[in-house]
């Protein structure tokens, strides 16, 4: 079974690739955007093609199955109907499939299981990324807040850190930002902004 | 009291307009509904999205919306049309280059096309395969004795992608929305052959698109939305809210094109939102849309395919939301 992996993310469509090395047989390519004519000449005919769902090339391969005059080879739209739910998670996990007409689903299945998996992976990693990144700034405003507060209020690191955990409570919003706002004011008071 | 957020799809074209004056003149807020409007990448993925519930409506192709309750390119889904969003705007661009050779050629495309090398056939781009773009290339083909996927190729391209592919030399025709066909003209790389204004003034472009389900469910949500957008509709084809709207659709939420480009589509390209009360769609419209596709052969004619076809515009949907603002 020939598979493509359609992906502009390059780091995703490795991650899927990967996946895929365990299923066999398996002869695996992976592009960035879906190229009618280059697929036509490399040779390489896919018998299914997964897709990431923010690839603009969605339409563009749809058309195959409607006028394959120049490719005799149908692309169709995988639904295992035996499976209620499986293309609506597949949707929502951000990745379509497509199939050479007559393959069975069910060799078809494990690949769009690991695709789904692998988009989410990539998912959550970039969310745990996207955290870590947030704490460590949050942490720098936090640590920028205490200096101005031990500086100005002369108070120990603790009492500082403690009533900026007040000023938190109290209004019902994170610390960070409660951090960042006593740090952009008093640059307001210090003529530093505006 | 809070509401959920409904979350509407669209694509970056000019016809998006009516939803994004809805959001940005706050016609939705005021009806009493708060919408998240998202771009996304192809047709395909609104389709996808609404039937499988990810989002709640979208600006979608009319012959979209029933090609998914035929079942046709995807399961059979029930979405229906309860509004046009827009008539106008699909044309077809030539080449300059392909124009100079149809000029000169007795015989016409169809001569240009034979005379082409193997391999290097005389190449169309349309946006999607179940559309009025598609319709009006396949009319205007047929117009110059010329068969699609026989004399000449036609390729699906998604609609920014379209005068840069003209300009580049990689199609030689493109069936699209505004404002691509502007785009390429003003570039000086094509030339217009055909609009959808002159051949079928009165199609539908685009509609907004939700899951019957969906509707039957939240009725009072769907009328709001179609209040704002009747609402949308008017001050978007009102002369003095044109250069706002030119400003709106420009930027980076929408098309994130140069503003001049987008004033000369909305001021050439014939697009009208609201004119002639196009909101009301009704059974004869989705009957034109479905004889095209039998005429297309993309489905064959049976009683089946005529009801699903009927129930797919919903005039009483938009009545009522009309209704209601005529009272107010």
């Amino acid at each position: 079974m020939r598979v493509l992996v359609v992906d502009p993310d390059p780091a995703r469509a490795a991650l899927v690739v990967a996946g895929l090395a365990d299923i066999t047989p398996l002869e695996v390519r992976s592009a960035l955007a879906f190229d009618e004519a280059e697929r036509d000449s490399s040779g390489f005919a896919p018998d299914v093609i997964v897709i990431a769902c923010d690839s603009p090339d969605r339409d563009t391969l749809e058309n195959l199955r409607v006028s394959n005059v120049h490719n005799p080879r149908p692309v169709v739209m995988f639904v295992d109907r035996s499976t209620p739910g499986l293309a609506e998670a597949a949707i929502g996990a951000g990745v379509a499939a497509y199939v050479v007409d007559g393959l069975s689903p069910k060799r078809v299945r494990p690949v769009l299981d690991v695709a789904m998996s692998r988009f989410q992976v990539m998912q959550q990693l970039r969310t745990d990324l996207a955290k870590a990144q947030a704490d460590l700034a949050a942490r720098k405003s936090i640590d920028r807040a205490k200096g101005l507060l031990m500086r100005e209020r002369k108070l120990d690191e603790e009492s500082a850190y403690n009533l900026l955990r007040k000023l938190a409570m109290d209004s019902g919003r994170p610390i960070g930002a409660v951090a960042d706002d006593l740090v952009a004011y008093a640059e307001v008071l210090k003529g530093k902004r505006i | 009291m809070s509401q959920p957020l409904v979350r509407l799809g669209f694509i970056p074209l000019l016809d998006c307009a009516v939803l994004a004056v809805a959001q940005a003149e706050g016609f939705f807020v005021e009806e009493g509904v708060a919408v998240a409007l998202q771009p996304e990448p192809s047709w395909a993925n609104i389709r996808d999205k609404v039937s499988a519930g990810l989002i709640d409506g979208a600006h979608a192709l009319g012959p979209l919306v029933l090609a998914s309750r035929l079942g046709l390119g995807a399961p059979p889904a029930d979405l229906i049309a309860p509004m046009a969003l827009n008539r106008g705007g699909a044309a077809i661009t030539l080449s300059t280059g392909l124009q100079d050779a149809i000029t000169r050629t007795p015989g016409g495309l169809k001569a240009v096309a034979a005379a082409r090398p193997a391999g290097q056939p005389v190449t169309f781009g349309v946006v999607f395969p179940f559309s009025l773009h598609s319709h009006l290339l396949r009319h205007w083909l047929a117009s110059q004795g010329v068969e699609a996927g026989h004399d000449v190729r036609v390729i699906v391209a998604p609609p920014p992608q379209m005068a840069a592919r003209l300009i580049a030399g990689e199609l030689d025709g493109i069936s699209v929305g505004a404002p691509w066909n502007r785009a390429a003209i003003e570039a000086g790389a094509g030339v217009e052959a055909a609009t959808a204004t002159d051949i079928f003034p009165q199609a539908i472009d685009k509609v907004f698109a939700v899951r019957g389900d969906w509707a039957d469910a939240n009725p009072h949500t769907l009328q709001a939305l179609l209040r704002a957008l009747i609402r949308a509709a008017h001050w978007a084809d009102a002369a003095e809210n044109r250069e706002k709207l030119a400003r709106l659709l420009a930027g980076p939420d929408y098309l994130g094109q140069p503003q001049a480009l987008i004033q000369s589509a909305l001021d050439r390209d014939g697009v009208t939102f609201a004119r002639t009360d196009p909101g009301l769609i009704g059974p004869d419209d989705a009957n034109w849309l479905l004889a095209d596709m039998i005429a297309a052969r993309q489905v064959g004619a049976s009683d089946a395919a005529g009801s699903l076809a009927a129930a797919m515009m919903r005039p009483d949907l938009y009545a009522q939301a009309r209704a209601r603002l005529e009272m107010s």
